[in-house]
C-alpha cells in the first residue's frame, strides 16, 4: 500500500562494522543539526548531521556511498559547534576508511587518478 | 472626643520641597477642622522625624496621623512600625501620597500640584475624621487539618504539619498508603526505590503521634471555611480486622486471581490484597469487585488470628478541621482509548506504569523482562513517547515526566537485559534541568535509538510473532518500521476526580488551581491547599517540594497569623440580603446563627469585593466606611482645579496604584486634577462612593483595576464593571452623561498606558463639560 | 402612578424574606413575586409616590412616573443617592431636566 515509500525496518547490523570512536560518536548524537549548518564541504548529498543521523538507525550504506564523505575538507567547523562536543570530523574521516573498501564505493576518479599513478 | 489630627509633611530632603510651599500648605492645614497640630519636616522617615510624630501620640497632643510625604507602597513597614510603637491604631495611620503622585507627577506645574497636594490632604484628613479604630479580630482555632491522599505529596505534607505539632487526618482513598510512588521500581534521578523513602517518611510521621490514618476513605462533603471546616467520610469496609498479623495465609488460597492492569498477567495478586513492599497499615484488605463472598470464604478459615470479617459494613463518620490540603495525586490516561496503539488488544504493548509493575521483583514475571503470553524474552523495547499526550482528542498538554521516566526505564531494560535494542519514538524530548544526564545515558551508553515522530501504528506481525511500530522519521525524512517484543506507552498524567471538590476553579487541563504566580498552593477557596499532581502534572522530587509549600502556607492560615484585617458588619444597618457571602471569593463570609454575615478572619484575603457590592454599605474593610469614605470625598475642593475636570480615581493597590507611581517616578504628568484613593481591589469600590462623588461635584470618576485574567481576587475587575454599568445605566436615565463613569484596567508595568487612557477620559470630560450636578 | 421594576435589573435583593424595597414601603404594598423571585406593585392605586422603594432600590430598577404633576412619558422622576446628600433629577415631557440636590444623611 506504501509501494512508493515503504516502511524501512530498522536493523543496527550494520553499526558492528564501525570502530568505537565513531560509534560513540554518532550515539551520542541529539540532533540539533549545529553541524550541518557549520559545514563547507561542496558536495551536501548529506551533511554531517545527516550522516550522524543515518547512522543512528543503522543505515550504514547509505553514508559509505555518499559523495558528501569525500567531499569533507577537514575544515573541522562541525566538531568545533559540536554542543555535546562531539568530533564529529573525526567521525567523517574515520568513514571514509570503510567507504573506500565498500563495492559500491564513490572514491572520486581524480584521487583515484592521483592514487594510482 | 473630637479627633486631634496631626498632619505631617515631608520635604524628602528636597524632592517635595521645591516643589510644594510645604510651609503654606502646612499653615493651612493647621487651619481645617479636626488638624490639631501640622507639621513639616526635612525627612520624615529618619529617626528624628519618626520621634517628632511618636512624642506627639504619646504626648496626647495627636490621636491621629496624617502622614503626607511618598507613596504608601513605600515605607508602608516604617510608619507602620511606629505606629505599633506608640499604640496608634494601625487605621489611624493616614498616608498621603505628595511625592509620586503629586511632585514628581506634576513637577513642571507647581502651582497645580500645590492644588493637588492640598486636596490629597485635605481628603486624607476628611477621610481619618470620622474614622473609628478596629482591633484585629482573632479567633481561637484548635489547628487540625485534613490531608486528602495518601501518596507521596499527602504523606509529605501531613509530616510536616505533624511535625509542626499540628493534628492531622488522613484519608486514603485506596487500601493501602504510598500511592502511585508505591508501585514504582524506581524514581530518577538517584534511582533509588521509592519504599525507602516512604518508610522514612512514614516513620517520621507516626513518630509524631498526632496523625490518625482512614484508608479506604473517601471525602463525600466539604462545607463551611478556613479554620471552619466540616468534612464528610464515607469508609468502605476493609473486610479485614486490625487483628491481622500480616501472615498472608489467606493470599495462599484465595482462588481469585487478579491482574494488577489490562495488558499484565495476574502473577500473585488476589481478590485478597496484601501491603505489597510497603507495609502501611499491615492489614490485608478485600477487595469485594472480585471476591467471591461468603460463598467461598476459605480465607475466613484459614486466617489464625480470625481477622476476616465478610460482614462488616461501610462506616460514615464526619470531622472538623480547621485547613485541608488536597492531594488526591493522578491516574494514567486510559491506554486502551488510543486506538491505533492496541493497548489491551495487542500482546506486549503496555503503559509505562505497566512496566514499573514488571520491573519490580515482586511483579507478576518477578522482575525478568519476558513477553508475559509466550514467555519468550524481551530483545527489542520501543518506547512510544506522548501516547496520548499533546493530542486534542485525548490529553493537548504535556505532562512533563514522560520524557524521564522513558529514560529511566531503559535503565530498567538494560538492567535486566544488557543487550537490548532500545527505540523511542518522541516528538519533542524534555529533559529540563538535571535530566539531560538521563537522556545523555540513554543515547550514550544504552545505545537507544531516538526516531523524531510519532508511530502511526502498532501492528502484529502474526508470522514473526512480534509487534511493529511504523512511523516517519522527521529527522532523516524516512519511513520507519521498528519491530520489537516489547511497546510500552508513555502515557500522561489525569488529575484524579474527588468529587467533594468538583467545584474548585481549574485550569485549562482540568488540575486544580491556585492563582499560580502570588499563591499558586490556595485554592479560590481560602484554606484548601493543593499539593502533588491534584495541581500539575508533576515528577515525585517536584511533588515533594509542592507538598511542603502547601504545608507551609497552610501553616500561616491555620496559626492565625492572618495579615489583613477582615471587614466589619454594622448588624444594625444589615437586611440580610446575602449579596457579601455571595460574592466573596473565598467563602470567608457567611451567615451566623443569628442570621448575620459575618467574616471568618483566617479565610478573609481583604479584597474588599464585599463592601463593593453592599447596596447599604454596611460590611467594610477598616478605613472604608461610609462615613469615612463620604468624608473624604466632600474634602475635594472641585474649584481648585483651574477649569480642568475634576476626576477621583480608584486605584487597585496591587498594579493600578503602583503603575501611577511608577508613572510619576518617570515624570509621565497626568494633570494634576486627577485625585487618587487607594483600594485593595476595583471589586472593593462601592457604586455609592461613586454617587457621592457625582454629588460633590466631581466631573468624572475613574476605578482602575486590573486585567480580567489577571486579578488577585478572581473576580474583582469584572465584578467592578458590571456595579459600574449598572450605574451607568441609571445615570444616562437622569440625563447625565455615563461617560462620567469608567472602569480602566492596567498591568503592574502599565504606567505609561494607564496615564494615556487616563488623559483620553480627561478630554472626553471636558467635551462633556461640567458635571450636571454641580451647584 | 405606581413604581414599575425593571425585572431584567431586579434581583428580589437575593434575600430570603423582604427585598429592600419591601422594607422600606410605607404602604407595605411592594412584594416579591413567587414566581420569578422579582418585586411587584401589589397594589397600584394605593401608592401615593413617595419614592422611598425608588430611592432604596440598590440596582436602580424601579422606577415611578408622574403624570398628573409632570406629564406622560418621557416624564421622570430620578434620585440620586449620596452619603451626605441625595439629588433629584427631574425631566418633564418636553424632556427638559432640572435637578435639586439636598442635604441629607442616608445611612
Amino acid at each position: 500500500m506504501h509501494e512508493d515509500r515503504p516502511f524501512r525496518e530498522i536493523t543496527l547490523q550494520d553499526l558492528e562494522r564501525l570502530d568505537p570512536v565513531t560509534l560513540h560518536i554518532a550515539r551520542s548524537c541529539a540532533n540539533c543539526g549545529r553541524c550541518g549548518g557549520a559545514c563547507l564541504a561542496r558536495i551536501r548529498d548529506l551533511s554531517p548531521a545527516r550522516v550522524l543521523r543515518l547512522l543512528q538507525l543503522g543505515r550504514l550504506d547509505e553514508v559509505l556511498t555518499s559523495r558528501f564523505l569525500w567531499s569533507c575538507i577537514g575544515c573541522r567547523r562541525c566538531s568545533r559547534c559540536c554542543p555535546q562536543e562531539l568530533d564529529v570530523a573525526t567521525a567523517v574521516v574515520r568513514l571514509r576508511r570503510l567507504a573506500a573498501r565498500h563495492p559500491r564505493a564513490t572514491f572520486p576518479e581524480h584521487l583515484l587518478r592521483l592514487l594510482c599513478s | 472626643m473630637p479627633p486631634k489630627i496631626g498632619v505631617y509633611l515631608c520635604h524628602c530632603y528636597g524632592e517635595i520641597g521645591k516643589i510644594l510651599d510645604l510651609e503654606k500648605l502646612s499653615q493651612q492645614a493647621g487651619k481645617w477642622r479636626g488638624v490639631a497640630a501640622s507639621i513639616h519636616y526635612p525627612g520624615l522617615c529618619s529617626a528624628d522625624g519618626l520621634e517628632i510624630i511618636a512624642e506627639d501620640v504619646r504626648q496626647g497632643r495627636v490621636d491621629r496621623v496624617v502622614v503626607g510625604a511618598c507613596s504608601p507602597a513605600v515605607h508602608r513597614d516604617t510608619f507602620l512600625r511606629l505606629a505599633r510603637q506608640v499604640g496608634l491604631n494601625e487605621h489611624f495611620l493616614e498616608r498621603c501620597n505628595l511625592r509620586e503622585q503629586c511632585t514628581r507627577a506634576h513637577r513642571d506645574q507647581p502651582a497645580l500640584a500645590m492644588a493637588k497636594a492640598r486636596n490629597l490632604l485635605k481628603m486624607a484628613v476628611g477621610r481619618l475624621s470620622p474614622a473609628e479604630s478596629f482591633e484585629p479580630v482573632s479567633s481561637s482555632t484548635s489547628r487540625s487539618v485534613l490531608v486528602v491522599g495518601g501518596g507521596i505529596a499527602g504523606l509529605t505534607a501531613a509530616e510536616n504539619l505533624a511535625r509542626a505539632g499540628v493534628n492531622v487526618t488522613l484519608v486514603e482513598k485506596s487500601p493501602f498508603l504510598g500511592g502511585k510512588v508505591a508501585r514504582l521500581h524506581r524514581y530518577y534521578p538517584r534511582f533509588c526505590s521509592p519504599r525507602c523513602g516512604l518508610e522514612v517518611l512514614m516513620a517520621r510521621l507516626l513518630a509524631t503521634g498526632r496523625v490518625t490514618v482512614h484508608t479506604l476513605t473517601e471525602v463525600t462533603g466539604v462545607r463551611g471555611t478556613a479554620g471552619n471546616f466540616t468534612v464528610e467520610l464515607l469508609k468502605q469496609p476493609r473486610y479485614v480486622k486490625d487483628a491481622c498479623t500480616g501472615c498472608g495465609a489467606c493470599l495462599e488460597v484465595c482462588p481469585v486471581e487478579v491482574a494488577p492492569s489490562a495488558a499484565l498477567p495476574p502473577g500473585r495478586q488476589r481478590a485478597i490484597e496484601g501491603p505489597g513492599l510497603f507495609p502501611y497499615p499491615l492489614n490485608y484488605a478485600v477487595n469485594r469487585v472480585f471476591c467471591r463472598g461468603k460463598s467461598c470464604s476459605r480465607c475466613v478459615e484459614v486466617c489464625p488470628a480470625g481477622a476476616i470479617d465478610l460482614d462488616q459494613e461501610e462506616d460514615r463518620l464526619s470531622i472538623g478541621v480547621d485547613a485541608i490540603i488536597l492531594a488526591a495525586g493522578w491516574e494514567p490516561y486510559d491506554a486502551g482509548r488510543i486506538n491505533n496503539y492496541g493497548y489491551g488488544r495487542l500482546p506486549g504493548v503496555i503503559t509505562s506504569m505497566d512496566l514499573e509493575v514488571l520491573a519490580r521483583p515482586d511483579g507478576p514475571t518477578g522482575g525478568q523482562l519476558i513477553r508475559s503470553h509466550d514467555k519468550k524474552p524481551v530483545r527489542r523495547v520501543a518506547f512510544i513517547q506522548c501516547a496520548g499526550s499533546r493530542d486534542k482528542q485525548h490529553l493537548a498538554y504535556c505532562s512533563g515526566v514522560c520524557c524521564a521516566a522513558t529514560l529511566k526505564q531503559i535503565d530498567y531494560v538494560r538492567a535486566v537485559a544488557p543487550g537490548a535494542g532500545i527505540f523511542v519514538f518522541y516528538m519533542d524530548i524534555r529533559t529540563p534541568g538535571n535530566l539531560e544526564e538521563l537522556y545523555r545515558r540513554a543515547r550514550e551508553e544504552h545505545g537507544a535509538v531516538f526516531i523524531r515522530g510519532n508511530p502511526y501504528a502498532v501492528e502484529w506481525d502474526p508470522v514473526a510473532e512480534e509487534l511493529v511500530v511504523t512511523a516517519d522519521d522527521t529527522l532523516s525524512g524516512s519511513r520507519i518500521a521498528v519491530r520489537a517484543e516489547l511497546v510500552v506507552l508513555a502515557t500522561g498524567m489525569v488529575p484524579c476526580a474527588v468529587p467533594a471538590f468538583e467545584r474548585l476553579e481549574k485550569d485549562t487541563t482540568g488540575f486544580i488551581t491556585g492563582h499560580l504566580p502570588c499563591s499558586p498552593m490556595e485554592v479560590r477557596r481560602a484554606g484548601i491547599y493543593v499539593a502533588g499532581c491534584a495541581q500539575e502534572p508533576m515528577d515525585v522530587s517536584t511533588s515533594v517540594k509542592s507538598a511542603l509549600a502547601a504545608a507551609a502556607e497552610c501553616l500561616a492560615t491555620i496559626q492565625n497569623q492572618s495579615v489583613v484585617v477582615p471587614p466589619v458588619v454594622e448588624r444594625h444597618k444589615c437586611d440580610r440580603c446575602g449579596r457579601c457571602v455571595e460574592e466573596c471569593p473565598y467563602g470567608a463570609c457567611s451567615f451566623d446563627t443569628d442570621g448575620y454575615p459575618a467574616v471568618n478572619p483566617p479565610a478573609c484575603r481583604g479584597c474588599g469585593i464585599c463592601q463593593g457590592g453592599c447596596p447599604l454599605r454596611c460590611i467594610y474593610l477598616p478605613g472604608f466606611s461610609s462615613r469615612e469614605m463620604a468624608g473624604l470625598i466632600e474634602a475635594v475642593d472641585t474649584g481648585s482645579m483651574d477649569e480642568q475636570p475634576c476626576v477621583l480615581a480608584f486605584l487597585c493597590a496591587n498594579d493600578a496604584y503602583p503603575a501611577l507611581d511608577l508613572a510619576g517616578t518617570r515624570g509621565n504628568s497626568y494633570g494634576a486634577n486627577i485625585l487618587t484613593v487607594r483600594v485593595p481591589c476595583a471589586g472593593a469600590v462601592n457604586a455609592g462612593w461613586i454617587n457621592d462623588a457625582l454629588l460633590s461635584g466631581i466631573d468624572g470618576v475613574l476605578v482602575v483595576g486590573c486585567r480580567t485574567t489577571e486579578c488577585h481576587y478572581g473576580r474583582g475587575t469584572s465584578l467592578a464593571e458590571s456595579r459600574v454599568n449598572n450605574l451607568r445605566e441609571t445615570l444616562q436615565r437622569m440625563l447625565v452623561e455615563p461617560e462620567r463613569v469608567q472602569v480602566l484596567t492596567a498591568g503592574i508595568e502599565d504606567g505609561q498606558s494607564l496615564v494615556a487612557a487616563i488623559k483620553r477620559f480627561v478630554k472626553q470630560l471636558q467635551e462633556l463639560g461640567p458635571n450636571p450636578f454641580k451647584e | 402612578m405606581p413604581p414599575k421594576v425593571n425585572l431584567q435589573k431586579c434581583d428580589g435583593c437575593r434575600a430570603e424574606s423582604e427585598a429592600l424595597c419591601v422594607q422600606i414601603c410605607p404602604g407595605d404594598l411592594m412584594a416579591l413575586d413567587e414566581n420569578n423571585g422579582k418585586a411587584y406593585c401589589r397594589s397600584a392605586r394605593d401608592c401615593w409616590d413617595c419614592m422611598s422603594c425608588v430611592k432604596a432600590c440598590p440596582n436602580g430598577a424601579i422606577e415611578t412616573r408622574l403624570p398628573y404633576q409632570l406629564g406622560y412619558y418621557p416624564a421622570k422622576l430620578i434620585p440620586l443617592v449620596g452619603s451626605n446628600k441625595i439629588s433629584w433629577t427631574v425631566v418633564d415631557i418636553h424632556g427638559k431636566v432640572e435637578r435639586f440636590t439636598f442635604k441629607n444623611r442616608n445611612d
